[in-house]
């Protein structure tokens, strides 16, 4: 068996396609390439591919990752030919390695996801200052405390913990774009958009949310990109 | 050409944004400035179900295989979705390039039951564009439809410039061929020149050339064309020879999750077995299969192109494909070393077809579905079912042996000649469905579901002219039926008898009904085939508003030399034979298959000029 790891981007056109069906066009992908791909025992067998970082509905990426068997090994530059020549506009391999199976962190499970953020500033607010405003008490709090609402139950928890580091920002004209570091820990984790919500409903940062554009730009361990893990 | 930007805020807040983005694996985008004809293809209803159909991916393909056209799509926009759309003045746009279907030389509407009327009216008009064909200016699409439904096509009428009657793969392009010739031209006489050449070529019907005569009680008398260059009646277009005809090769494959979303392979169309309630029955025949050569061969290229792992194999009664059982185990044998599993969409009450499913199920757990349709043999004898009791506890002995565990009949109630013992006889069945179980594996455990459906007569069945059941007595029937259910393992669902009495007035309405369609819609009906949204107050009032009497259309039996309002349209088939075989079920005998059997002379071989082709024949 020889396992790949590979690096994928989930553009614009695929930004409202929810993470099973993004497996899923790869999945198809895979098949259409005819790549000689492993798949599980038993009455309804299926490919074994498993991707490291789900990805929130709404958000494009750099930096989806994703591992698979393969029976027999094949060159990367054949697999990378044969891969893209069956992607969607929208979704490109942006680089694979196979992964050798005596490496100790095989297994390394991301600790950390960086994403971009653009979203336009409420007009209606007043300009730059009341940005300032509202990261300065964002960063000077001990806590900053987020309500996660779901149908099924109401979690509270302090989104502090899942910032390695203060989220960096600058505005350009009528946009505010933010980097943001957010750590992923076995307790969990906190979306991007989350963050936004919060930072709009309990520090008026004066930001249309509904409008912003969230990219993910990398998944991370100690520091390291995943593909470089292998 | 413009081009619709949705606001990323709406799509951030309506549900299944995918719905509306496009994008798709193996969509076709063309330049506008390359070709010459531009269709937007249609099925008035949501995404996940627009794109599950298949005449509409056939047709999508064949059109965009000319190099002078563009097809593109458009679904019904949820409601959500459509509140948004208004609430921005956002018109209806298309998947592909995002232009206002406006902007289309035609927007082709595929027409698959009564209950999605009011969508049509819907989507026109989020598409500003004029409701009526008699208000149409030369810059807005012509509105035609096809599909099932064009059999009767009166109550849609005053909406649609004109309809496709049958099968569309070759008129298609003649009717593409036709507007580029006229274009070229000038556009000579404006959008009623074109109408007028589009009905010169055989199978389509443009109602604005026809005028509907009713007498001092404004009943319907007769439809006649406005001169003798139009086609009095207007024959179905079908497909002779199946094998060379273009099928899908390269299906849109969805990125959200559909209701068919799996290859479909389309093993033969029509089906004879003659059951006298069903109009595709009629509406597809003759038999026409493919061959195994070709379906192999369309098979293998569907795999590679879509990537796929499920396959349908699809036609009105799979089972009784002549090669099916050769076909499977090749199939197995080949595509399945691909990890492709396959299904059949219809079984027959018979073991053949319990081992072909557990052939090609790999998990078990499954339900199996059969369709006895009524309750007693008297009745099964009535409608043509051509099933017996003992066909039916064969094949769940077989089901059952075979370790399933859940079955699903299919029954029908307000069939004619229908009594009180027939219903009760449903509940019998399915009881004796759940003793065959402790009979067979000693134990208790099986559940077996009886979902029972309303009777809504169609045109050109041999129960066209027969009285639909009223409320009351649909009511009646369905509490009868609940009270001789005792066992707990059967489940009872049935359907709502307030839809199936709406689609009753639709199946054999007249133009009248043009106007019932709009007030219905502007008194809010939309989407009501979703029992969630089916608003009946707003069909209560368009009856009141218009004066439209429902049991005219619905519940009153028609004499047999009554003139019918949809006799301007055939799908071959000879009146007499309908009547013929009204009166055999009426005396409860019963009519062979004419696939292998003799003909019963339906008329509709010699009639449309093709033939029955059936491969087992020539072993």
């Amino acid at each position: 068996m020889i396992k790949y790891r590979m690096v994928f981007t989930k553009g614009e056109e695929l930004r409202f396609i929810s993470h099973l069906d993004y497996a899923e066009v790869i999945r198809r992908a895979i098949l259409r390439a005819k790549l000689p791909v492993n798949y599980s025992e038993g009455f309804s067998p299926h490919m074994k591919m498993t991707f490291l970082a789900a990805l929130a509905l709404g958000v494009t990426s750099d930096a989806e990752y994703m591992d698979v068997e393969l029976t027999k090994e094949l060159a990367t530059k054949e697999i990378m030919e044969r891969l893209s020549l069956q992607l969607p506009t929208g979704i490109k391999l942006l680089n694979l390695k196979k992964i050798d199976l005596n490496c100790p962190t095989r297994k390394a499970q991301p600790d950390m996801t960086v994403y971009q953020v653009e979203v336009p500033l409420d007009c209606k607010e007043t300009g730059s200052e009341m940005v300032y405003e509202s990261f300065q008490r964002f960063d000077n709090e001990q806590k900053a405390v987020y309500h996660r609402i779901t149908p099924k139950k109401h979690q509270v928890f302090d989104v502090k913990q899942y910032l390695s580091k203060p989220i960096e920002y600058e505005i350009h004209g009528h946009c505010l774009r933010m980097l943001i570091n957010i750590r992923i820990t076995l307790k969990g984790s906190v979306k991007a958009s989350e963050i936004l919500q919060l930072l709009k409903d309990s520090f008026q940062l004066p930001i249309e949310k509904e409008n912003a554009l969230i990219h993910r730009k990398s998944v991370l361990y100690k520091n390291r990109s995943l593909i470089d893990w292998v | 050409m413009s081009k619709v930007i949705i606001p990323l805020d709406i799509l951030q807040s309506v549900a299944k944004p995918g719905r509306y983005t496009g994008g798709e694996w193996n969509q076709v985008v063309k330049e506008r400035d390359i070709v010459e004809c531009t269709f937007a293809l249609s099925l008035p209803d949501v995404y996940e179900v627009g794109m599950s159909n298949l005449g509409l991916k056939i047709i999508y393909e064949v059109l965009n295989n000319r190099r002078d056209t563009a097809a593109e799509r458009v679904y019904a926009p949820w409601t959500d979705m459509e509140e948004k759309m208004r609430e921005r003045n956002i018109p209806l746009f298309s998947l592909e390039t995002k232009t206002p279907v406006k902007e289309f030389d035609f927007l082709g509407i595929s027409l698959q039951y009564e209950m999605i009327y009011t969508n049509i009216i819907n989507m026109l008009d989020l598409g500003s564009i004029s409701i009526w064909s008699k208000d149409r200016g030369d810059n807005e699409p012509f509105i035609v439809g096809g599909g099932p439904c064009v059999y009767n096509a009166e109550p849609l009428a005053d909406f649609f410039d004109f309809f496709i009657v049958g099968e569309g793969e070759e008129v298609i392009g003649e009717i593409v061929e036709a507007f580029i010739k006229w274009k070229n031209t000038g556009k000579p006489n404006g959008r009623t020149g074109f109408l007028k050449v589009a009905a010169s070529i055989p199978g389509i019907y443009v109602p604005s050339l026809y005028i509907e005569k009713r007498d001092e009680n404004d009943n319907f008398v007769s439809l006649k064309p406005v001169d003798a260059a139009i086609p009095a009646v207007i024959t179905k277009r079908v497909i002779a020879d199946i094998d060379s005809v273009e099928f899908l090769e390269k299906p849109v494959v969805p990125y959200l999750d559909i209701v068919h979303n799996r290859i479909m392979l389309e093993l033969f169309r029509g089906c004879t077995r003659g059951c006298r309630f069903c109009q595709a029955g009629i509406a597809y025949r003759p038999v026409r299969e493919r061959s195994m050569d070709r379906l192999r061969k369309l098979a293998r290229k569907l795999v590679d192109t879509t990537g796929y792992s499920e396959m349908s194999l699809t036609s009105l009664s799979s089972a009784d494909y002549s090669c099916l059982r050769p076909l499977v185990e090749e199939f197995i044998a080949t595509l399945g070393r691909e990890k492709i599993s396959f299904s059949l969409p219809s079984l027959r009450i018979d073991s053949f077809s319990v081992d072909l499913a557990e052939k090609l199920q790999k998990v078990r757990k499954s339900s199996l579905t059969f369709a006895p349709e009524a309750g007693t043999q008297r009745l099964r004898d009535v409608i043509n079912k051509g099933v017996t009791e003992d066909d039916l506890l064969n094949s769940l002995s077989a089901a059952y042996r075979q370790g399933w565990k859940s079955v699903k009949l299919y029954f029908m109630i307000g069939l004619p000649t229908e009594t009180d013992e027939d219903i009760v006889g449903i509940a019998r069945l399915a009881k004796r469905a759940v003793d065959l179980y402790q009979e067979i594996r000693g134990r208790r455990g099986v559940k077996v579901t009886i979902s029972v459906s309303c009777f809504v007569p169609k045109p050109f069945t041999p129960f066209q002219w027969f009285g639909q059941n009223t409320m009351k007595e649909f009511h009646r029937k369905q509490q009868l039926l609940k009270e001789h259910i005792t066992d707990k393992s059967i489940r009872y669902t049935y359907h709502e008898a307030k839809v199936s009495l709406l689609e009753g007035v639709l199946a054999r309405g007249d133009r009248k009904l043009s106007n019932l369609l709009f007030e219905a819609w502007k008194a809010g009906a939309k989407f009501d085939g979703w029992t969630e949204l089916f608003n009946y107050d707003a069909w209560m009032k368009a009856f009141s508003v218009t004066g439209i009497d429902a049991n005219e259309y619905n519940t009153r039996t028609r004499s047999f030399n009554e003139p019918l309002p949809w006799e301007h349209i055939t799908p071959g088939v000879d009146k007499a034979f309908l009547l013929r075989e009204y009166n055999k079920a009426i005396g409860e005998r019963l009519t062979e298959d004419c696939r292998r059997g003799q003909c019963n002379g339906c008329g509709i071989c010699p009639n449309l000029g093709v033939q029955v082709i059936d491969w087992g024949e020539r072993k």
